[in-house]
């Protein structure tokens, strides 16, 4: 359970440092997409208990695992999925108007 | 009671029924008005059951502790009723502007306020989060809509930081989920005490941190200028006077109400006055700088966001009282002078601040119009921009904190240098010595715009009236009692 955790945790900061570090506009959409990941699995682990069932009360073994934390990450999936859709579509359009991927190139908002 | 599901279903069914009917003009139009007119209708409906005492719809018949529930009290219903109004003022403005030909226009504006309308409403933590990301997308959407380069660069700009803010967010969630249990607004304020030190810090730090980000407090506002500036004007006065403000709801909400921050965790309000006094100076001198009209305006946003956050921050009853006047006052104004700004591009084709010069004799309803409401936000009487400011820093004087009230009062002062620019600009006479062609006069937009003007003057001038009301409204903050019971049957 902990590892898992770990895991959540290091991909969250890959991704934070992506966005930090990269000049590349696909890259970026990587790197919000790769915290988002991390979000998902982290709100899976919460919900899990160890040898618990799926939550369909059939049988009372363990009892079932944590049931919101498995709608909250579908919820979650589902926003991810729209943003990152949207944020390909504003790189195609950018790449359309500046014919750069590279946001130094694309910073023409100053002040 | 039905009123809280009515606004926000509105406005969603509103979102997804207009693109099935396409450019057939005449169902479309009929559909956005009586979605605008139910908006008002529910929202009034809602203010006078909440001014009585909090509603509490629960979704699905589900008991309020176990399932999704929105809860209105009367700010979250005033709020509501200011969206409602905020979005229909905008659309008819919207229908008369010639930069926005694009029918997705509507659809979005829907869409951007349901999801302005359940962050008002939820009482739930994670739905209060899925809100927010429905307002955040539609924003940027609506920021590029023009598909211009800059529309798309500060679009971009806005979706980036807007996701990461969303990000943090949603960490602070599941680390309190993960502690407790429970996304009931109502439970968490209960037990999040009780949780481990860190967590419990840690999370409202990340909740901070991307609400933060979301009402642009400095220096988490590098995103507003770009985006504000570069959207179309009726998008900017609707970005600057209600998202930005939904922000500062949440913000407020969680201080008050849930966390009790004054009794709990001090420091924290301390942070956010600091936060709300850097936001003012650093606001207004950035705005000074500014060569573009929009860009000027938007860092003006910043700092007004400045004012309501000093409002919170100090942490009494009558200075909350005076940010959330100034969360209605500072809308109608900014909105005036954005829907301005968009007529004077529109005539000028021109962005820049020089190209305002000769205003008056060009077209001097809007010179007036746009004196006027630079008038009302630098906070001069009997504008509303005046009346908040004046309670903020009597609420900071009566805590003893001066320097509040002088920071106040420097932030008039150096949004009254730029603002009085603006105006002397625009009565100067013209550069050029040949004649002037007179720009077309648009009464639809132009009478809209004045009318936002006449609302703050209004608002200033009935502060006698306004002013208990917004008491009210704050008194509703500060009720636990009635925000248990609300929330948990």
């Amino acid at each position: 359970m902990t590892w898992i955790l770990i895991v959540a945790i290091l991909i969250f900061g890959i991704g934070i440092y992506t966005l930090l570090s990269q000049k590349n506009l696909l890259k970026l959409a990587i790197a919000l997409n790769l915290m988002e990941t991390a979000l998902v699995l982290l709100i899976v682990v919460l919900g899990y208990r160890p040898g618990g069932g799926p939550p369909i009360l059939l049988k009372e073994d363990l009892g079932p695992v944590d049931p919101l934390p498995q709608a909250m990450a579908l919820t979650t999936i589902v926003i991810g999925t729209g943003t990152l859709a949207l944020t390909l579509g504003f790189v195609v359009k950018l790449y359309e108007h500046y014919g750069t991927l590279d946001i130094d190139e694309i910073r023409r908002l100053k002040g | 009671m039905r009123a809280p599901v009515a606004l926000v279903i509105i406005p969603l069914t509103a979102a997804f029924l207009l693109p099935l009917f396409g450019r057939r003009r005449l169902v479309t139009c009929t559909l956005i008005i009586l979605a605008a007119l139910g908006q008002i209708v529910a929202g009034l409906h809602l203010v006078l059951a909440a001014r009585a005492g909090p509603v509490t719809a629960c979704i699905g018949g589900w008991h309020p502790s176990i399932g999704i529930a929105l809860y209105a009290d009367f700010l979250s219903a005033s709020l509501a009723l200011l969206t409602a109004i905020g979005m229909a003022i905008a659309l008819s403005y919207a229908r008369a502007y010639p930069g926005i030909r694009d029918e997705r226009f509507y659809p979005l504006t829907f869409l951007l306020c349901a999801g302005l309308q359940g962050t008002f409403l939820t009482g739930d933590l994670f739905n209060l989060f899925v809100f927010t990301e429905i307002t955040s997308v539609a924003s940027y959407i609506l920021t590029a809509l023009q598909g211009d380069a800059k529309g798309l660069e500060g679009g971009f700009k806005y979706l980036v930081f807007g996701s990461v803010s969303s990000l943090f967010i949603l960490l602070g969630v599941i680390l309190l989920y993960g502690a407790g249990g429970e996304l009931n607004l109502a439970h968490l304020g209960g037990q999040i005490w009780t949780f481990p030190r860190e967590v419990s810090r840690v999370s409202i730090a990340l909740l901070y941190l991307g609400y933060g980000l979301k009402m642009a407090a400095v220096p988490l506002h590098v995103w507003l200028p770009d985006a504000h500036s570069s959207a179309p004007s009726p998008v900017s006065a609707l970005l600057s006077g209600l998202v930005v403000k939904a922000g500062a709801y949440v913000i407020m909400r969680l201080s008050f109400t849930v966390l009790d921050l004054e009794r709990n965790l001090p420091h924290g309000l301390r942070l956010l006055l600091l936060c709300g006094l850097i936001s003012i100076v650093a606001g207004h001198l950035l705005a000074l700088a500014q060569q573009n009209l929009k860009r000027m305006l938007a860092y003006s946003t910043v700092a007004q966001m400045g004012y309501i956050m000093t409002g919170i921050g100090l942490g009494s009853l009558d200075a909350a009282a005076g940010a959330i006047y100034h969360i209605f006052g500072h809308f109608f104004m900014k909105a005036g002078l954005f829907f301005f700004a968009g007529i004077i591009e529109q005539n000028l084709k021109e962005r820049s601040v020089g190209a305002i010069r000769g205003l008056a004799k060009l077209s001097p309803f809007t010179a007036l119009g746009f004196s006027l409401n630079s008038v009302a936000i630098m906070g001069i009487p009997p504008f509303a921009g005046f009346m908040s400011k004046w309670v903020i820093s009597s609420a900071a004087i009566e805590l003893g904190f001066l320097p509040g009230a002088g920071v106040v009062g420097l932030g008039t002062f150096l949004s009254a240098l730029y603002y009085f620019q603006l105006i002397t600009l625009a009565l100067a006479p013209p550069v050029t010595s040949e004649k002037p062609q007179p720009a077309p006069f648009t009464p639809g937009m132009e009478l809209l715009a004045m009318l936002c003007v006449l609302v703050s003057m209004f608002l200033g001038l009935l502060h006698p009236l306004v002013l208990p009301e917004f008491k009210r409204m704050a008194q509703a903050l500060f009720d636990h009692e009635a925000f248990r019971s609300g929330l948990l049957g």
